[in-house]
C-alpha cells in the first residue's frame, strides 16, 4: 500500500503573535517554527496504517527551505520518503494554489492508495485544503475523520468514521481516498534520538513547478483566486456590568437596555 | 570450688554449641546447594534430608561425647 | 620465657605430634589451598560479572583512594551519623580484626613451637584475640537485639543472616572452650597469671570437664579445635562460593576505593555521542563496571531509604529496594550473558520487570541517598542512565513530561511561554516603562536592549563585572519573579555592574538533563555557551542552585568553563565586604531550607546562615533535618514539572517540618523551594502565621 500525507509548517501560535497589518499576514520571523499539530495526527495514522496493512508512506509538503524541518520530523518518525515543493511561483499561493500544486505532487508520485492530512492548519485556519485536492484529482474526499475502520487496497475500499455534529457518521468509499483528520483521532507518537540523529544527516529531495508540470500562472499571488482584503485585530472586550438587586428591577433594566440597543421593540 | 555446680551447666553449653554447629553445618550446605542452582522446587526436600540427616549427625556427635565423658560427677583434675 | 609457659605451649604436641603431624600439616596446607582456590574463584566471578559493565576511569588519585578507605574501614566514619548501628558496627569490625592478628600470630606458633621457644608475642596475640572476642560479642549481641528485637523497618532479615550470626558465634565459643580446656587440663597446675593473658578463657576453664590421662586430654584438646577449626574453615568457604552478607567484607571496601571524587549530582555525558547507536542504559551491561560494583557493594542497609522523600512519603521508590533488585537482576542476567558470545546476546530489559517506571520517575534526584550510604553507592546517575534510554530511545514518559520537554524545545523553557516574554519581570524596574500601552515594545528601548532603567542587556553594560543570569523560574514565574526583582535592587544599591542575558537566556538545562533528555540539554546548553562566549561572559552569578549547579560543575563538560557564584555567596561577599549594609531589623523566628543542589552538591551551608546571622532581629531556629542531611522540597529531578498522583506530597511533608520549628518564616535560596514551600504553607493552611522568602528578599527587606 502506498500512504501520503501532506505536512505544513506553521507558526507556533502559542507564542506571541505579531500582525503585518498592512499586507495583511503574519510577522514570521520572530516565530517558531512547528509541525501543523493536525498534521502530527495525520502522520501518526499514517504510521498505524503502515503498522496494520504494510506499505510505504511518502510525506510531501509545500514551503520554503525552512519547511525541510517538518519533513525531517517526519523522518525521525521513519517514514520511508519525503518530497518538498518549492518554487519561487508558489510564493503567496491561497489555498486552491496549494491544493493544486500538491495535488500534482501526489500524482507525480504515483498509486497513492490513500493521503492523510490534517483538518487545518493552525496559522490559516482555512480547512479547505484537503477537500480540493480530492476535488482536483477526483479522489474520494473524506473529512473530518475520527476513526479509520478498514482500508482495503486490494478491493479499492476505505472504511472511515466521521465527527459530525450529534453524531458518527460512517462512511464506505472508494480509493484512492483524501483523509483529513481531527484533533484526537490518535496519540501521536514521538521520535527516538537515533531517528532524529539520522533524519538529520538525510538529504531533502525538492521538486519545483516543472518537475511537478505545474502551470505557473495558476499558482502563486498570480494565481490566487482569493485575496486578503483586511486584517484586524478586533477592539478589546470591554468590561460587563453586573446588576445587583431585586429580580424585577433587574428585569426591567434589562428590558429598558435591550430596548435602547434596538435588539427588541 | 564452684566448678560442681556448674558442671551439668557446662554439658549443657557443650551440647547447645554442637546444636549450633550442627545446625550451622546443615543449613550451610541447603543454602549453597540452591545458591549454586539447585533448583528451588526441591525447597521442601533438601530442607527435610538435611534436617534429618543434621538430627543423625547431633546423635552420632551425643554418643561421641558421652563415650568420652562416662561420669559427669566431680572428678580430679590431674 | 617462663618454663611454665613454655610448657602450655608445647606440651599439647607431645604425644599428638609424634602420630598425627603430619596428617594436621598435610590438613592446613589443603585448607590453605582451598580457601585460595575458592577465594580466586569468588574474584573471577565478580571480576568477570563487573567487566560485563562498560569501561570507567577510576584509578586517579590513588592517594586520595586509600586515605578514603582507610579513614572509612578503620574510624568508621561514615557509619557514626546514627549513633547505636555505627557502634555496634564498630565494635564487630574490631572484635573481628582482633581475632584475626591473634589468630594468625597463634598460627605460627605450631611451626616455632617445635623449633624454638614461643616468644611473648603470643601472649600479647593471645590477649587480643580474647578482647577481640568479647568485643565481638558485645557488637553481635547489639546487632541481634536490634534486628530481632527492636526490628527496624529498613532492616531485611533473611534466613542467611540468621546462619551468619549463628555461626559466627559458635565459632567465637568454641575458640574460648579450646582454650579453657587446654588451661583446666594443662596450665592450672602451672602457675600464671591467666587472667592477664587470657581472661575469658581462664573464666571458661572451670567450667571445663577434664578426663584423667594425659594422652585422653590431649586428644580432646584436638577434638575441640577440631570443632573449631572446621565450622571456621566451613565459613570462609560459604562465604567465598556463596552470595551472603559476609562478602561486604572484600566488595564494601573496594567499593569505597573505587567512589566518585567529583561532587555528588554530577552527572556524566554520554560517551561518543554523536557515533552512539544507543543511548542510556536499557539492559545492565549497558551500565559502566562501577555502577555493577555499586550493585554488589550494597550491605542492604536500607540508611538510603531512611533518609529518601520519595520513600517517606510512599512512591514506590526505595533506593535500597532498587539496588537489591538490580543486583538480583546482575545475578541473573549476568552469567547468561557471559556464556553466549556478545553478537547473539539478548539481554533483558531492566525497565518493567526489575524496575518499574512510577519507582524510576519518583526520584527527586535529591541525593540523600548517597549522602547516607555508608559504601558510597552512587544512585542517581543510575536512576538518570535509565530515564535516558526511556527519553531518548523508548520515547516512553508521561503526558506532562512529554508537554515539558516540547516546551523546552520550542520556547527554551519549561513554561513554553513565548521567549519575547522572558525580560517582563524586569520592565517595571525603572522609570521608563519598556510597553506602550497597546502591549507592543517600546521601540526605542528595544533597540538599545534596555529593558527597564535598572536592568540593561548584557552587551549594552561598559565594562561589566558580572553577569546576572535570571534562570527560568526568575523570569516567568510570578512568585520567583519578586526575588529576582530583589537581587537587582541589591545590586543596584551595592553599585554593582551587571547585566542579563535578556530573551536570548535560554533555560540552563537542568531540567532536560535530569528527565533524560540529554540531547535536548546538550544543544540547550552548547547554544547558552556559545552566546555566554560571544559576549565575554567571565563571572555569572545565578538565582537558582540547579542553574549554579549545571553551570559551574556541568558546562565544562561542554567548553563553557565560566566563574559562578550563587546568590547566596555572593550576598555573603556583599555583606562581609560592607558594600552591603543591612539596618532594619526582621524581628521574627526563621528557619532555614537547606536545598539539595546548594547544600549537599555543593556543599553550601555556611553562607545563607551567616547572610541570616547579618539580619538583625532574625533568629534561626534549625529544623532537625538539616545541612547535610537536608530533606528535598520534591521538585528535583525534573519533578518540578511532573503531577504527584501517589502517597503524601513532599512538600508537605516538608513544610510540616517547618512548622514543627515554629518559626514564622521559612528561608529559602532556591527558587523551586520556594515555590513548594509557599505552595505547601499554603496548602496547610499556615499563610496567616508563615511566610516563605528567599534570602534576597530577606536582605532586600533589611537593607
Amino acid at each position: 500500500m502506498k500512504i501520503a500525507v501532506c505536512i505544513k509548517q506553521v507558526p507556533d501560535t502559542e507564542a506571541e503573535i505579531k500582525w503585518d497589518t498592512p499586507k495583511g499576514t503574519l510577522k514570521r520571523d520572530g516565530m517558531n517554527p512547528i509541525t501543523n499539530p493536525f498534521d502530527e495526527f495525520a502522520l501518526e495514522e499514517a504510521l498505524l496504517t503502515r503498522e496494520n496493512y504494510d506499505g510505504d508512506i511518502v510525506a510531501i509538503t509545500m514551503g520554503p527551505e525552512k519547511a525541510n524541518d517538518v519533513l525531517r520530523s517526519a523522518l525521525a518518525l521513519t517514514v520511508n520518503e519525503v518530497h518538498r515543493c518549492t518554487d519561487d511561483a508558489f510564493s503567496g499561493s491561497d489555498t486552491y494554489a496549494t491544493a493544486s500544486v500538491l495535488a500534482a505532487a501526489l500524482k507525480k508520485i504515483g498509486d497513492v492508495d490513500v493521503v492523510f492530512c490534517g483538518k487545518q492548519s493552525t496559522d490559516g485556519n482555512t480547512g479547505v485544503v484537503a477537500a480540493e485536492v480530492a476535488a482536483i484529482l477526483g479522489w474520494s474526499p473524506l473529512t473530518y475523520v475520527s476513526k479509520v475502520r478498514q482500508i482495503d487496497a486490494a478491493n479499492k475500499k476505505i472504511v472511515v468514521e466521521r465527527a459530525i455534529e450529534g453524531g458518527i457518521e460512517v462512511i464506505e468509499a472508494k480509493l484512492p481516498a483524501v483523509v483529513s483528520v481531527i484533533k484526537g483521532i490518535n496519540e501521536p507518537r514521538l521520535p527516538n534520538l537515533m531517528g532524529i540523529k539520522k533524519a538529520a544527516k538525510t538529504v531533502i529531495p525538492q521538486w519545483n513547478a516543472d518537475d511537478l508540470g505545474v502551470d505557473k500562472g495558476k499558482v502563486g499571488a498570480a494565481g490566487a483566486s482569493t485575496k486578503v482584503v483586511e486584517i484586524a485585530v478586533p477592539p478589546p472586550r470591554g468590561a460587563g456590568e453586573i446588576l445587583k438587586g431585586e429580580l424585577e428591577d433587574i428585569a426591567n433594566i434589562v428590558t429598558d437596555r435591550l430596548i435602547d440597543m434596538k435588539v427588541i421593540k | 570450688m564452684i566448678e560442681t555446680s556448674l558442671r551439668p551447666i557446662a554439658v549443657i553449653v557443650e551440647l547447645a554449641i554442637l546444636t549450633a554447629l550442627t545446625y550451622c553445618l546443615f543449613v550451610g550446605v541447603e543454602f549453597t546447594l540452591f545458591d549454586l542452582g539447585f533448583g528451588k522446587k526441591y525447597k521442601t526436600f533438601v530442607t527435610w534430608v538435611m534436617m534429618i540427616m543434621g538430627c543423625l549427625a547431633l546423635i552420632f556427635f551425643l554418643a561421641h561425647l558421652i563415650t568420652f565423658y562416662p561420669r559427669i560427677s566431680p572428678m580430679s583434675r590431674f | 620465657m617462663d618454663f611454665e609457659n613454655q610448657l602450655f605451649w608445647t606440651r599439647q604436641e607431645v604425644y599428638i605430634a609424634k602420630i598425627f603431624l603430619p596428617i594436621i600439616i598435610g590438613f592446613l596446607l589443603l585448607s590453605i589451598g582451598l580457601l585460595t582456590a575458592f577465594a580466586l574463584s569468588f574474584w573471577w566471578r565478580h571480576y568477570r560479572l563487573w567487566h560485563l559493565g562498560k569501561d570507567e576511569n577510576r584509578f586517579d588519585q590513588v592517594a586520595t583512594r586509600v586515605k578514603t578507605v582507610l579513614a572509612v574501614m578503620f574510624a568508621h566514619v561514615r557509619f557514626w551519623k546514627e549513633l547505636y548501628p555505627g557502634a555496634l558496627h564498630f565494635l564487630i569490625f574490631w572484635g573481628i580484626l582482633f581475632i584475626f592478628l591473634g589468630k594468625i600470630v597463634r598460627l605460627f606458633s605450631y611451626p616455632v613451637g617445635l623449633t624454638n621457644p614461643p616468644q611473648n608475642i603470643f601472649k600479647y596475640a593471645s590477649f587480643i584475640s580474647e578482647i577481640g572476642g568479647l568485643l565481638a560479642i558485645m557488637g553481635g549481641g547489639m546487632a541481634v537485639y536490634r534486628r530481632y528485637i527492636i526490628k527496624p523497618s529498613r532492616l531485611e532479615t533473611k534466613s542467611e543472616r540468621t546462619l551468619i550470626f549463628v555461626w559466627g558465634f559458635v565459632l567465637l565459643m568454641t575458640g574460648y572452650v579450646i582454650k579453657g580446656y587446654r588451661i583446666a587440663a594443662v596450665g592450672v597446675s602451672i602457675p600464671s597469671n591467666w587472667l592477664s593473658w587470657a581472661p575469658v578463657s581462664y573464666m571458661v576453664s572451670h567450667l571445663i570437664l577434664i578426663l584423667p590421662s594425659e594422652p585422653l586430654n590431649e586428644l580432646l584438646v584436638w577434638h575441640r579445635a577440631l570443632i573449631h577449626t572446621i565450622p571456621a574453615f566451613l565459613l570462609f568457604a560459604y562465604v567465598f562460593i556463596t552470595r551472603n552478607p559476609l562478602q561486604h567484607f572484600f566488595l564494601s571496601p573496594i567499593n569505597v576505593f573505587f567512589r566518585s571524587l567529583k561532587l555528588k549530582g554530577i552527572l556524566a555525558p554520554i560517551p561518543n555521542f554523536e557515533e552512539a547507536e544507543t543511548f542510556g542504559v536499557r539492559e545492565i551491561s549497558a551500565y559502566t563496571w562501577k555502577q555493577l560494583l555499586d550493585l554488589e557493594a550494597c550491605t542492604n542497609c536500607g540508611r538510603c531509604q531512611d533518609v529518601c522523600p520519595a520513600h517517606l512519603s510512599q512512591k514506590p521508590l526505595s533506593p535500597r529496594r532498587m539496588t537489591q533488585n538490580l543486583k538480583d537482576h546482575l545475578r541473573r542476567e549476568g552469567p547468561k550473558l557471559l556464556s553466549t558470545p556478545p553478537d547473539q546476546r539478548q539481554p533483558e530489559a531492566i525497565m518493567e520487570k526489575t524496575v518499574g517506571e512510577d519507582e524510576l520517575w519518583a526520584c527527586t534526584a535529591c541525593m540523600a541517598c548517597e549522602e547516607a550510604c555508608p559504601v558510597c553507592i552512587e544512585q542517581i546517575s543510575r536512576n538518570i542512565d535509565l530515564r535516558r534510554n526511556l527519553v531518548l530511545v523508548e520515547t516512553k514518559y508521561s503526558s506532562d513530561i512529554r508537554l515539558t520537554l516540547k516546551n523546552l524545545e520550542k520556547s527554551n523553557n519549561p513554561w513554553g511561554m513565548a521567549r519575547g516574554l522572558r525580560t517582563d519581570w524586569a520592565k517595571d524596574l525603572g522609570v521608563n516603562p519598556v510597553r506602550n500601552s497597546t502591549g507592543a515594545l517600546n521601540p526605542a528601548t528595544e533597540q538599545q536592549g534596555i529593558i527597564s532603567n535598572g536592568v540593561k542587556i548584557f552587551s549594552e553594560v561598559t565594562d561589566p563585572e558580572i553577569l546576572f543570569w535570571v534562570g527560568c523560574c526568575g523570569s516567568f514565574d510570578a512568585r520567583n519573579q519578586k526575588v529576582a526583582t530583589s537581587m537587582v535592587k541589591i545590586l543596584q544599591a551595592s553599585g554593582i555592574r551587571f547585566g542579563i542575558l535578556g530573551n536570548e537566556e535560554g533555560c540552563c538545562g537542568d531540567p532536560a538533563r535530569r528527565i533524560g533528555n540529554e540531547y535536548l540539554y546538550q544543544t540547550t546548553a552548547e547554544a547558552n555557551i556559545g552566546i555566554m562566549k560571544r559576549y565575554g561572559v567571565k563571572k555569572i552569578l545565578t538565582l537558582c542552585p540547579h542553574c549554579f549547579h549545571i553551570l559551574k560543575n556541568e558546562y565544562p563538560q561542554l567548553g563553557g568553563d565560566f566563574q559562578v557564584i550563587h546568590h547566596t555567596e555572593f550576598l555573603m561577599e556583599l555583606i562581609a565586604s560592607g558594600r552591603l549594609k543591612l539596618t532594619k531589623p526582621i524581628n521574627k523566628a526563621i528557619t532555614y531550607h537547606d536545598s539539595c543542589y546548594l547544600g549537599r552538591a555543593n556543599q553550601i551551608f555556611e553562607a545563607p546562615r551567616k547572610i541570616l546571622n547579618s539580619i538583625p532581629g532574625l533568629k534561626l531556629v534549625e529544623m532537625e533535618r538539616h545541612r547535610q542531611r537536608s530533606f528535598c522540597c520534591g521538585a528535583g529531578g525534573g519533578r518540578m514539572w511532573m503531577e504527584e498522583h501517589i502517597g503524601t506530597r513532599i512538600n508537605q511533608m516538608r513544610t510540616d517540618q517547618a512548622i514543627a520549628t515554629e518559626a514564622e518564616l521559612i528561608g529559602t535560596a532556591c527558587p523551586y523551594c520556594l515555590t513548594m514551600l509557599f505552595d505547601g504553607i499554603k496548602e496547610k493552611g499556615k499563610s496567616e502565621t508563615m511566610a516563605a522568602y528567599d534570602l534576597s528578599e530577606l536582605v532586600d527587606q533589611s537593607m
